[in-house]
């Protein structure tokens, strides 16, 4: 009897006490680790939410106090510092640099120097031997072209004998004066050989030429067909790439981050980044993708506007502050299928394996052991010997991505997803290009007939009954992976634990066998996160971890 | 209530209150068996006490890491701390009229992706990140003193609290060590604290180092000022966050 007793007289201490156990193990009372003062508590929530310190006035403010008052905090998170630091994070995540080379010798335009004055024309020789003759390495001559006048019946630029180089004789247009659109200044203007300052919006193939009927002048496929086909009005279908590329670069960063600064301001759900359709022109981009983007060479990349990419705004190339949003179409999602996104990971693989790390926290690891009964040979790499480690899982979901052209932004949802034959396919595009087939299908052999090669869109050459989810995720697009992972709670999961990295300095310990397990306080923040989807509050609630106030 | 219950209870919560109290346990105090003893005999067979955090005890609760500051917030912070120069405009770190944080000057060098060519700012304080530091902190702070040699009393940024006539007190030139303290560190330290002490040798050695009236454009106190200035911008609890 007294030791039942003494049991209980224990169980009842036990419970006495309890709560100051629960705060030991939460690390909430225990020696050994020490709070920071709470200037450097101030110091390091200013560095990390304002990218910067405070003054010695903000340090004084909180010179009395235990700890930083929430007014504080909330003063910092709706500051545009914050609004910075998280374009950063962003940044890291997204790797948000696009840099492809937007112009080709073909439109692009260069100067050449005439008795110290610099006249403006298009570089391609094909262009230039249509223009001039000869080996097509020529230019205008250094005279107005009011002085040679126009052929009444062609109005092209009348021309004057030059003489004969290695292939044979060549002549020489003037130069006229024209405003380009770079110029903001009306009054302002360049000289330009006459031929490439033409402003001819279309021409006109003849009956009998394989490509019969009128064309656009301001497309890839004109550039070495018509003679009637210049740079157009202010020159806006060619491009001064030292000019032009820099600030198109510049403003594909921007519409990323303009989305960015979007779903983190507390306005629109975080999860939003992700699904949108919502994008940003200014007068710079808006300018690419109307006279631009079309005329690029097929071996480099292919960034055409499309339907599904919504209506352009109408701003002129100076509008360089102005943006203007529209909204996009299926299958565009959010930041994913931004040119930003898709020309920084240029293949379905690379955009699928970015966005595992950023959102879902996964990345690839080669196997350890050896991998047996797999095809050492095959061009299937869900299949091959070792790659199809990763690829099992990595190929469905770059199926995802399948309706954006590799090395390219263009949309693919209204290309035709076969075409019987490669001549059917060359004609896909008018004028007909087989080059153009190439660049975006692909031959699938019959198995029963080799003679029969259809042409199927590049992403789709593996969709067949041994890879059954590839189809359907292709048509699905990316919307419908980024739906799951919300709906799942990852994405919101994956945010925390990046989050509490990037101000923690350090990744949290998830190993629930430890003392110092963090996980079910991450998974709390998640699943409020989940809720209110608002970053702020997520970030608010991670600095208010005591771990935050401690010093390592 | 028995005696013999009362004795457990105060027993169990003097156990428990000596495993989690604010302060680290006093060596005396009897708890619970350590995990395992402090060794009272060093290497040497000299008898010693154990210090107090080699006692053992509950593992502490998990902090925040350290990591080095980004390029971004190392070239704010810096501008931050020197404050304007006497035309109201920021000063920074010049190189060449560039800011030397920048892209254009040494920022890719110190390590700020560009997310092409690099991908993932380091973190660490190599060599090149202590030159760069060093360079920028001596540029800095000269033109700190400089400015400040223009300004009086507390418009100054580097020592609004001393004069730098050769007229300052100890009281206020530990005053503006104080100040300084704060300013770069966020660090609200006593009079006595031993980070003063050796500041103020750092200031007492710059005050010493040239001639007092020298023809220069600071006097020797504001000498003594940018040395301190220099070893701030270099401690590393400027460089961590």
């Amino acid at each position: 009897m007294k030791s039942k007793r003494r049991w209980q007289a224990l169980c009842f201490a036990l419970l006495a006490t309890a709560p100051s156990v629960a705060l030991a193990d939460e690390g909430e009372q225990c020696f050994l680790h020490r709070e920071l003062p709470v200037e450097r508590q101030l110091r390091r929530l200013s560095i990390d939410l304002r990218g910067t310190v405070p003054d010695v006035a903000e340090y004084d403010a909180v010179a009395k106090l235990s700890e930083l008052p929430d007014a504080l905090l909330d003063e910092y998170l709706a500051s545009d510092a914050f609004r910075v630091q998280i374009r950063r994070y962003h940044e890291s995540l997204l790797w948000t640099n696009p840099a492809p080379a937007l112009a080709d010798v073909g439109f692009s335009l260069s100067t050449v120097n005439l008795d110290g004055s610099p006249v403006y024309y298009v570089p391609g020789q094909g262009k230039s031997a249509l223009f001039r003759g000869g080996d097509g390495t020529h230019t205008c001559q250094n005279k107005p072209q009011d002085a040679l006048g126009y052929d009444p019946v062609t109005g092209m630029p009348i021309v004057e004998p030059m003489g004969n180089d290695a292939a044979g004789a060549w002549s020489a247009e003037g130069w006229v004066e024209v405003h380009p659109f770079w110029e903001a200044d009306p009054a302002k203007k360049v000289k330009v050989c006459a031929f490439d300052a033409q402003t001819t919006a279309t021409y006109t193939l003849p009956p009998g030429d394989p490509d019969a009927g009128t064309h656009s002048c301001d497309h890839l496929l004109a550039t070495n067909k018509a003679k009637s086909c210049g740079c157009g009005p202010e020159l806006s279908y060619c491009m001064p790439a030292g000019v032009v590329q820099p600030l198109v670069h510049a403003a594909l960063r921007e519409q990323l981050l303009r989305l960015v600064d979007e779903h983190t301001d507390g306005t629109q759900p975080y999860s939003g980044l992700l699904t949108t359709k919502r994008v940003h022109y200014n007068g710079p981009l808006a300018f690419y993708f109307k006279y631009h983007a079309q005329r690029q060479t097929l071996s480099r990349t292919q960034n055409e506007h499309q339907a599904s990419d919504g209506p352009l705004p109408d701003l002129a190339f100076t509008d360089v502050d102005t943006w203007v949003a529209v909204e996009r179409e299926a299958p565009h999602a959010g930041l994913l299928t931004l040119p930003a996104f898709l020309l920084r990971f240029q293949t379905n693989r690379g955009r699928a394996n970015r966005y595992r790390i950023a959102f879902l926290g996964q990345y690839f690891q080669p196997p350890s052991t050896k991998d047996t009964n797999c095809a050492k040979e095959s061009d299937d790499l869900t299949r091959r010997c070792v790659c199809r480690n990763c690829h099992l899982t990595l190929e469905p979901i770059a199926a995802y991505f399948g309706q954006f052209t590799e090395a390219g932004s263009m949309s693919l949802r209204d290309f035709a997803r076969e075409y019987p034959t490669r001549k059917a396919c060359a004609k896909g595009i008018a004028p007909q290009n087989a080059g153009w087939c190439d660049r975006h299908y692909v031959a699938i052999p019959d198995e029963t007939d080799p003679d029969l090669r259809p042409y199927t869109l590049k992403a789709l050459q593996y969709a067949d009954d041994e890879h059954p989810e590839i189809g359907p995720h292709f048509e699905a697009g990316p919307a419908d992976l980024v739906k799951a992972d919300i709906e799942s709670g990852r994405f919101h999961e994956v945010a925390i634990e990046h989050l509490f990295s990037y101000l923690m300095k350090r990744e949290p310990n998830l190993d629930p066998t430890t003392g110092d397990y963090e996980g079910d306080a991450l998974a709390k923040i998640a699943a409020d996160f989940r809720v209110h989807d608002d970053i702020r509050q997520a970030v608010r609630d991670l600095v208010k971890l005591p771990a935050y106030r401690r010093m390592p | 209530m028995s005696a013999s219950r009362l004795t457990y209870l105060v027993a169990l919560a003097a156990l428990t209150a000596a495993a989690c109290t604010k302060e680290a346990p006093d060596a005396g105090t009897k708890g619970p068996a350590d995990p395992w003893e402090a060794p009272s005999v060093t290497a040497n067979g000299e008898t010693e006490k154990a210090p107090e955090d080699l006692g053992g005890g509950t593992l502490p609760g998990p902090a925040a890491g350290v990591r080095r500051l980004r390029i971004d917030t190392l070239q704010a912070a810096m501008t931050k701390v020197a404050g304007n120069d006497v035309y109201g405009a920021p000063i920074f770190w010049r190189v060449n009229n560039r800011d030397g944080f920048s892209d254009l000057a040494f920022g890719k060098a110190l390590g700020r992706p560009d997310y092409q060519t690099s991908t993932e700012e380091s973190t660490v304080s190599n060599a090149l990140y202590l030159k760069f530091v060093g360079d920028a902190a001596r540029d800095i702070c000269m033109q700190m003193a400089k400015n400040d040699m223009k300004r009086a009393g507390a418009s100054r940024a580097l020592f609004p609290k001393a004069p730098v006539d050769g007229t300052a007190t100890d009281a206020e030139v530990t005053e503006n060590l104080q100040y300084v303290v704060l300013r770069f560190l966020g660090l609200r330290v006593a009079a006595d604290d031993a980070m003063i002490t050796n500041l103020r040798a750092v200031y007492d050695a710059g005050v010493s180092s040239v001639a007092s009236p020298n023809g220069s454009e600071i006097t020797a106190a504001a000498e003594g000022w940018r040395g301190v200035c220099v070893t701030l911008f270099e401690s590393p609890l400027f460089h961590n966050d």
